[in-house]
């Protein structure tokens, strides 16, 4: 098998998180007997399949389907025949069956905590929060004069602190706004932190403070007026990254938010049904 | 199917031979708002022989949806939400499950209990057989934050179901308080 020696493709940022596969997987491999069959090839009674098996390819002649139960297989099985699926009664009426431990696939990289941290700035740049803070309550960004929301779906929008709104709103099903100004301050409603994919923050120059539910709280360290500081926040799963974002220049809150691609989506205002 | 009443408690796996997983469906009813609105939140926490959580991990919720072990985990179907209990895979230093709901703390008015006509807890086979089922007295909960509906616990080599119902007027802060958990 040829070698893959293409470079490393660094404009997919999916990728740059790759994992190595487990040795599980690739192991047996090398140890597979299971001969580049012939037609004429016996089949064992329980063929032993250790790598790709791509099912339909396989004749009658070559692999007779055992009787009893599907042959035992460690690697990629696209196969739709060979009695792969055929789901048992006791497997597809228990979802507690199934329930995985709780995955230890890819992970971020390490972050700072909140508790790590006292002011986000240059030093600091970034911190993440964990499952608890990031759900809990309210995340409170004081000193914030505009907001913008991305939520899951791509619903697109921005408030600034005097009202001035564009793009679409995400109404939570507590009647709250996803992201949204009160009293001052700029709130996420964490409950739903699950349809947010991702914010930003704008201050006017003065240091942005954040606050979660558990009392932790930390600043944002403002830059310089050549250099504004903004927050971004990140869902990643089911944990918040913040990050202050230094700016190239001072710019207006259209240029801001288009820098950070966020694109307001058009909103359409909901219209009551018709009575007949 | 069996309804309790709160103190009371219901011998799962002594009843049910061959039970080994369960699902433990909670449902309400909220009086609709145009303003801010209740939201209630179930949580599921791993408890020792003490009675207080094994670690922040072993909470089970709509963000942290696994247990450790994977013998908890939170999934949202058929009720208003749901929470999956392997009985079979609950490692020995667990001694109980305690089933709450906590009243969202939005500082956008977070509100309490008052506008909830009913709540249930009811535990019922993977197949959806109802085995036994709480509904939550609320009278005297109006005022509370959070609740502690239930608790699965060990007895002997069995699991047995406690119907409970009592109110934090503290809401999720009570409970992390009493349950030692870093919320």
């Amino acid at each position: 098998m040829p070698r893959n020696t293409s470079p490393e493709r660094a404009d997919l940022v999916f990728l740059r998180r790759r994992v190595k596969p487990r040795a599980v997987v690739a192991e047996p491999v090398a140890a597979s007997a299971v001969p580049p069959a012939p037609a004429a090839a016996p089949a064992p009674s329980v063929p032993a399949s250790t790598g790709l098996d791509l099912g339909g390819s396989r004749s009658a002649a070559a692999a007779p389907a055992p009787a009893s139960r599907p042959a035992p297989s460690v690697g990629l099985d696209l196969g739709g025949g060979s009695g792969a699926a055929a789901p048992t009664a006791s497997s597809a009426s228990s979802s507690a069956a199934s329930v995985p431990t709780r995955p230890r696939g890819p992970q971020p990289f390490p972050a700072p905590t909140a508790h790590d941290v006292r002011e986000l700035g240059p030093d600091d740049p970034v911190l993440r929060l964990d499952t608890r803070q990031s759900a809990i309550g309210s995340l409170i960004v004081s000193g914030a004069t505009a907001a913008a929301w991305e939520s899951t779906d791509l619903v697109t929008g921005s408030l600034t602190l005097d009202g001035a709104a564009q793009g679409t709103p995400v109404v939570t099903p507590g009647n709250r706004p996803l992201v949204g100004f009160d009293e001052g301050d700029a709130i996420v409603a964490l409950r739903h932190v699950r349809s947010l994919r991702r914010a930003l923050f704008v201050g006017s120059g003065a240091p942005l403070g954040v606050q979660l539910f558990d009392d932790e709280s930390f600043t944002v360290h403002p830059g310089d007026p050549a250099h504004p500081v903004v927050l971004s926040l990140l869902r990643i799963d089911g944990v918040l990254e913040l990050r202050a974002e230094p700016l190239e220049e001072p710019l207006p809150l259209e240029a801001v938010l288009r820098q950070f691609g966020f694109v307001p989506t058009t909103s359409v205002a909901p219209r009551r049904s018709r009575t007949i | 199917m069996a309804s309790l009443v709160a103190g009371a408690n219901a011998a799962l796996t002594a009843e049910n031979p061959g039970l080994t997983s369960v699902m433990v469906g909670f449902s309400w009813d909220i009086i609709p708002s145009r303003g801010p609105q209740t939201e209630l939140v179930p949580i599921a926490v791993l408890c020792g022989d003490d009675g207080k959580a094994l670690s922040d991990d072993h909470l089970v919720f709509f963000n942290q949806i696994v247990s450790d072990d994977g013998s908890v985990s939170f999934a949202s179907e058929a009720d208003d939400e749901e929470i999956d209990v392997d009985l079979s895979r609950i490692p020995a230093e667990v001694a109980k499950i305690a089933f709450f709901v906590y009243v969202d703390p939005d500082v956008r008015g977070p509100g309490d209990f008052s506008p909830v006509r009913s709540a249930s807890v009811k535990v019922s086979t993977p197949d959806g057989r109802e085995l036994v089922r709480f509904d939550v007295p609320l009278a005297e909960a109006r005022s509370t934050r959070a609740l502690l509906l239930a608790e699965l616990y060990r007895h002997r080599d069995d699991w047995k179901f406690r119907a409970l119902g009592q109110g934090y007027s503290s809401g999720l802060a009570g409970i992390a308080s009493d349950f030692r958990i870093d919320v």
